[in-house]
């Protein structure tokens, strides 16, 4: 174990736990699919008062 | 407090949201850009203390809607009692647009009515008194130019301060029966001539908008049958040269080189390291990651030609140079806006499908629509082009126009099985004025896409790529694979069956169909996933990889001829695009029968067409079939089974669902 | 106001004519067949789909209002209502008389 492996470890924890949250963040605030830009209009992520 | 933003459709009701707002949702100079509503709280400088929230609806012309995304605009402000209705109107077609206004008025909600696009009536030496206006609306009216920031502060300050306050309306509609035809008929005519008065009173006009003008004859030219298409195949090719062939790549290559640096340094310190956790970091997350990061330059670019083209207003022009075309295989003019929305991403291109009126136009354009590769295939076709063709600039038009092919004969085949039912289908388009395009607007448009797509790869993408390396380093007994014995690994495994199927196809290695899958998540991810499993990182740098025929590293490695790199190009492109717009197509279709429909056609569509590449083009370049041909004849007889056997009873209960039709339709006019 | 008079005034100036071509030919005469550059009355709107007929209304185009025909070609034509520019599609120009 050498220091470029810890860092290494701490790393991949660290970016594999922010992407993960960030993913969960946006699902819960509703979103459907992550990053799009149109996910504010995509009938998917609001069902609820959606009119034909 | 809620204002709802209401008008004309394409009279800058977006334009005015964003400024307002600091959105940045999608503009276009043409009617039915915005086909949902959007709410977001207004920036504090045009707020003050309080909290405001502002609604921007699709544009309407009218209460009573004509296509759904009307409907969510009346059925918006008719229930979900907004504080105040700012109305925008355009200037330069005034008389059109207070046939709304006048609506608005009686619903008793106080109105503010924003004279928007003034600078065009200055240029244009037409004059509308304000004034007098206000005064025969009886509400206020402020003259703005919303894509300059001008009069806004004072026309939101008023619709603020009005909340609360009764509306009284300068005409009312005579109590009626509205199931009466004629009773509200002759109600729309006398409102009409309200209108008329109150236009005659305002407005002085120096142009007159009859006349014939320098923009009519390019419009006489645009409109064109022949000259008209050419122009717009010259154009289209145009975006993608520049965007994938010249400058894009330019600023790609200098971007992949940094890239690599950096994962090679990331190499290089954990050369004492567990091969594993190099293999994890270096290859699965910087090398992934940067394999599709690597390709931005050339979705930025496409991105900001085709905002250029939306915002001069060309795209109007398209749709009607196109509608004879589209309408002959059963589409209509209008399909031709989801496809060249859809070049940036599926999603906005399966909801800009809202506007289409005829529901079987509808659900044929939101299914075939996904056809033309959208931004995130772009990296997939460069690639691709990159390593096997030289980087050819051929190879993304041909992926282009191959998918508007496929899109036309997708029509003639969804005509042919529900039966082609004769229907007057009349086609109008609004011509909006040309303006110059909006350097600014597209420069935001693009940053915007831009970092939807970083966040994109930095966590969807990520993750699937650390996953696939992760399946891929382990065997089901969690234990390394050796060396030798990649075929044992997780994703070996699972992927293999997946492979065999794709035999017949030209590429039937479980690291090709793996790639493949996980397209589904996003399609970015078949090349990240390619990277990943080939352990690769330079797709782009050309001169470094790309010899003649295909025999360069990238080639050798993945093993695949150019004739097969092709096939699996042309797959990945056509087969059904990612999770999050065959979402939004289920969402658009409400129902079942069409979106599996859309995707067996999809699935059916890509298997297709990389057959015949693989097998043809092997029959030319080598003098016989290439393997599986048999299996690939059995696979694609089950396909055209299935679809004669789905036309029959699809044609079977034909007269039936044709008189279903009809009655709906007439319930939809009563109601 | 200066708008609205010229506006009538050319319609008028144009629909003689327009009869006189009609009662020749003995059919009602469409959008189809008139001649670019002129303004028209609209006579009649005949899409046979009542939602169709409505949805031009809103746009100021119903029996009684001016049209003014842009440029026309074998499939589709341009023309003026109100202050707009619109393309329309052959059928849809056949079901405007005028």
């Amino acid at each position: 174990m050498n220091t470029a492996t810890v860092i290494a470890i701490v790393a991949i924890a660290a970016i594999l736990f922010f992407a993960g949250r960030y993913l969960y963040k946006e699902k819960k605030k509703g979103k459907a699919c992550i990053g799009c830009p149109y996910s504010d209009q995509c009938p998917k992520s609001k069902q609820n008062n959606c009119c034909g | 407090m809620r204002i709802a933003f209401a008008g004309n459709p394409n009279s800058g009701k977006t334009t005015m949201y964003n400024a307002l707002t600091g959105r940045n949702e999608k503009i276009g100079n043409w009617g039915g850009v915005t086909v949902g509503s959007k709410e977001f709280q207004l920036k504090k400088e045009y707020a003050g203390d309080k909290e405001v929230i502002a609604v921007d609806l699709p544009g309407a012309y009218s209460m009573s809607p004509f296509t759904p995304e009307e409907g969510i605009t009346s059925e918006y402000v008719r229930t979900a009692n907004p504080d105040t209705i700012v109305n925008i109107v355009d200037a330069t077609n005034l008389s059109r647009s207070l046939f709304f206004t006048t609506q608005l008025l009686e619903l008793g909600i106080p109105v503010v009515v924003a004279l928007n696009k003034t600078d065009i009536n200055e240029k244009e030496g037409t004059k509308i008194d304000a004034a007098k206006l206000s005064k025969r609306l009886n509400c206020p009216v402020f003259e703005t130019v919303s894509t300059e920031n001008k009069g806004l502060s004072e026309m939101i300050a008023k619709a603020i301060s009005l909340a609360g306050t009764a509306q009284e309306a300068p005409y009312m509609q005579a109590d009626i029966d509205l199931h009466d035809k004629n009773a509200v008929d002759a109600e729309d005519r006398k409102r009409y001539s309200f209108v008329n008065g109150i236009v005659a009173d305002v407005e002085t006009r120096k142009t007159l908008s009859a006349e014939t003008t320098s923009a009519d004859k390019l419009d006489g030219v645009l409109t064109n049958p022949i000259i008209g298409i050419l122009v717009f195949a010259v154009v289209m090719w145009g975006v993608f040269w520049v965007s994938q062939a010249w400058l894009g790549p330019l600023v790609a290559d200098w971007l992949v080189g940094w890239i690599e640096t950096f994962q090679e340094w990331v190499a290089g310190q954990l050369e004492n390291s567990p091969a594993i956790l190099s293999a994890l970091l270096a290859d699965g997350i910087v090398g992934g990651v940067g394999a599709v990061v690597g390709f931005l330059p050339l979705v930025m670019v496409m991105y900001f030609l085709i905002a250029l083209l939306e915002d001069c207003g060309y795209m109007a022009r398209v749709s009607a140079v196109m509608d004879p075309i589209f309408k002959r295989v059963g589409l209509s003019g209008k399909s031709v806006i989801p496809v060249v929305i859809g070049t940036g991403c599926g999603i906005p291109a399966i909801m800009a499908c809202r506007t289409i009126r005829d529901e079987r136009e509808r659900r044929a354009t939101t299914m075939l629509t996904t056809f033309i590769p959208c931004g995130a295939k772009i990296p997939v076709i460069a690639l691709f082009a990159g390593a096997f063709f030289n980087g050819a600039g051929w190879v993304s038009t041909i992926s282009y126009f191959l998918g508007l092919l496929l899109i036309f004969l997708g029509a003639l085949l969804i005509k042919g099985i529900t039966g082609y039912k004769y229907r007057k289908s009349f086609f109008i388009m609004e011509l909006p004025k040309w303006k110059a395009p909006s350097l600014k607007f597209a420069f935001k448009s693009m940053m915007e896409r831009a970092k939807a797509y970083i966040i994109k790869a930095a966590t969807i993408i990520l993750i699937c790529n650390t996953v696939v390396q992760v399946m891929q380093t382990f065997n089901w007994h969690f234990q390394v694979v050796e060396e030798g014995a990649e075929n044992t690994s997780i994703l070996a495994s699972i992927a293999t069956p997946f492979a065999v199927l794709l035999i017949p196809l030209g590429f039937g290695v479980w690291q090709l169909a793996a790639a493949a899958i996980t397209g589904f998540i996003a399609k970015e991810n078949v090349v990240g996933t390619l990277a990943v499993v080939f352990a690769l990182t330079s797709f782009i740098d050309t001169e470094e990889l790309a010899m003649t025929g295909g025999a360069n590293t990238v080639a050798a490695t993945m093993g695949l001829t150019s004739v097969t790199a092709l096939a699996y190009l042309f797959f990945n492109l056509y087969t059904p695009p990612c999770f999050a717009a065959i979402g939004a197509m289920n969402s658009e279709m409400k129902s079942r029968g069409w979106l599996w429909g859309a995707i067996g056609l999809q699935l059916g569509t890509g298997y297709t067409i990389a057959f015949l590449v693989n097998q043809f083009g092997t029959l030319f370049t080598e003098g016989h079939f290439a393997a599986g041909f048999i299996p690939g004849l059995i696979a694609e007889a089950v396909m055209v089974t299935a679809l004669v056997l789905i036309a029959r009873k699809v044609r079977a209960h034909f007269d039936e669902q044709y008189t279903l039709h009809k009655k709906t339709a007439a319930k939809g006019a009563a109601a | 106001m200066i708008a609205q008079i010229t506006l009538n005034n050319g319609a008028k100036a144009s629909v003689p004519a327009a009869e006189a071509e009609a009662a020749k030919t003995e059919e009602k005469r469409t959008l189809m067949s008139a001649e670019p550059g002129n303004t028209y009355i609209i006579k009649e709107i005949n899409t046979d789909d009542d939602e169709m007929n409505s949805f031009l209304f809103r746009l100021g185009c119903y029996a009684g209002e001016p049209i003014t025909l842009i440029s026309k070609k074998k499939k589709n034509c341009i023309v003026v209502i109100k202050d707009g520019r619109y393309n329309l599609d052959q059928m849809l120009s056949e079901a405007i008389i005028i």
